[in-house]
């Protein structure tokens, strides 16, 4: 996991916004650094679509209703 | 960890999707044609055009969306995979397709030859897709609300076909029984409420809050309006069977209040959303859930008047300012979502954004030609005249809208070829 993330609120947005943007900034981050998502529901759509393109994810649920979604990439 | 949501590895190929959900705004612009050539005679609410004109909305228009809808949401959100959709797919489009177009020009011109045909074609189509949606939701693994409610509609689909067919059989061997217009009540109330009220609730509960950021439905919805719609289906079917008139103005009046309920509820969670920005799927749901409670208080009010007006102006608001609005509104987000997620998950990462592939201008001009058509086709009762710019209206903006959606299947087609190392691996 890499040692820093950016930080990407998408909560206010509507769908699939935040699908579009987390795919966009994705693509715009260093491989050395990771994407922090937080996200009102959780993301399924976008955690398959990453994890077949050689990105690691990890979610938690700090309450009900917010989403921390962690994406880093694991292979070129 | 939480693992419920959206899953979009169990969504059926895009191709199988896009050819049930493009078929509607073509029925659309067929819809229109056929209104321009019927004109006047559409005004009477039992002449055999405006028999024609009813199927080609709900069979053409309706259900070519709504099954698409169903095929890629049931999978989606509750692994309710249908079978083997890259072949029964296209079965389904082809009997569809070819049904209402044998029903709606057999009705038109009372042909019992074509309505003959038409009755095993159209029949197997929904049949067909019924049957594989109830396989599909036996196997979901995650049943919620949406969904299920998704079941309860196919079931009530069966029960409308069924009238349906007896209908159809009814005109293709020439002999209208006593009982036929109980049976047409009971068909255009199941098909109404129990099948396409009953969906488009279902697919808002989970669209609405999606795509607006409004609040949930709140959890008793889940359970009340279904049970009510169902309530009074039970009740009115027994009521028109037997004759047994209070209970029946009783039924109808409590499916009338459970369709307001349903707009209102739906109307609030959108007027009170936290982003006041309106786009045009949202205008069209706004325009659908207005008609929709005004249909409703047409339909207790043509219980206590005279004559058809008041029940042909509800079916309008009904029919084509709810349902068909509603529907060509949701077309406009579901279509260019599915090309551009669809091509993502192939790895193109040089991809219009969704708004180019529907721009908010073009499709607006067609909610605006839909408001149109919709506001003089209510006063056509009054000044006739006005049915043909309103078809022509209706006829235009539907085909607005097949040339912007067909626009976006062609480029994902050509895209979808320039990159076979993930080619379908994600999503098929």
């Amino acid at each position: 996991m890499p040692d820093s993330f950016v930080v990407l609120d998408v909560r206010e947005l509507p769908a699939p916004e935040p699908l579009q943007k987390a795919l966009l900034t994705l693509q715009e981050l260093p491989e050395t650094t990771g994407l922090l998502l937080i996200h009102r529901k959780l993301p399924q759509p976008l955690i398959e679509l990453v994890t077949k393109q050689g990105y690691a994810t990890e979610v938690e649920e700090p309450e009900e209703g917010l989403y921390h979604i962690r994406i880093w990439r694991v292979s070129p | 960890m939480t693992t419920s949501g959206l899953s979009l590895d169990q969504a059926p190929p895009f191709h199988t999707v896009a050819l049930l959900l493009a078929g509607a705004p073509i029925f659309g612009v067929i819809l229109s044609l056929t209104g321009l050539w019927a004109n006047d005679e559409l005004l009477l609410l039992h002449h055999p055009k405006t028999l024609a004109f009813t199927h080609l909305l709900a069979l053409g228009v309706l259900m070519f969306a709504m099954s698409g809808a169903m095929m890629q949401m049931m999978p989606v959100l509750s692994g309710a995979k249908f079978p083997a959709p890259w072949r029964t797919s296209p079965l389904i489009t082809l009997l569809l397709a070819a049904g209402t177009l044998l029903l709606a020009f057999g009705l038109a011109t009372s042909n019992q030859s074509f309505l003959t045909l038409a009755l095993p074609v159209v029949g197997g189509g929904v049949a067909l897709f019924t049957f594989l949606g109830h396989i599909a939701m036996r196997r979901a693994t995650s049943p919620m609300p949406t969904t299920r409610v998704m079941h309860l509609a196919l079931a009530n689909l069966v029960v409308g076909l069924c009238f349906g067919l007896y209908l159809l059989a009814s005109h293709a061997q020439g002999e209208i029984t006593a009982h036929h217009y109980n049976i047409v009540t009971l068909h255009a109330l199941w098909m109404l409420f129990g099948w396409a009220i009953m969906l488009l609730m279902g697919v808002a509960w989970q669209v609405v809050p999606m795509f607006w950021v409004t609040t949930s439905y709140p959890k008793r919805c889940f359970f009340i309006t279904p049970t009510v719609f169902m309530a009074a289906l039970v009740m009115v079917s027994i009521a028109t069977l037997f004759d047994l008139p209070l209970l029946k103005q009783a039924s109808i009046i409590l499916l009338a209040l459970a369709g307001i309920g349903f707009a209102s509820v739906t109307l609030r969670r959108i007027l009170t959303r936290k982003r006041p920005i309106i786009d045009t799927t949202l205008s069209f749901w706004y325009l659908g859930l207005v008609s929709l409670i005004a249909s409703m208080i047409l339909l207790i009010v043509s219980i206590f008047v005279e004559g058809e007006m008041t029940l042909w102006l509800a079916g309008i608001l009904a029919g084509y300012g709810a349902l068909a609005g509603i529907v060509a509104g949701m077309l406009y987000k579901i279509i260019p979502f599915l090309v551009w997620f669809h091509l993502s998950s192939q790895g193109h990462s040089d991809l219009p954004t969704m708004r180019d592939f529907a721009p908010e201008e073009r499709s607006r001009l067609h909610f605006w030609l839909h408001g149109a058509a919709l506001l003089m086709l209510l006063l056509a009762q009054m000044v006739p005249l006005l049915l043909y710019p309103a078809f022509m209206a209706m006829g235009i903006g539907w085909a607005i809208q097949v040339l912007i959606l067909g626009k976006a299947l062609i480029y994902y087609r050509k895209k979808s070829r320039e990159a076979p190392f993930l080619r379908e691996s994600f999503i098929a």
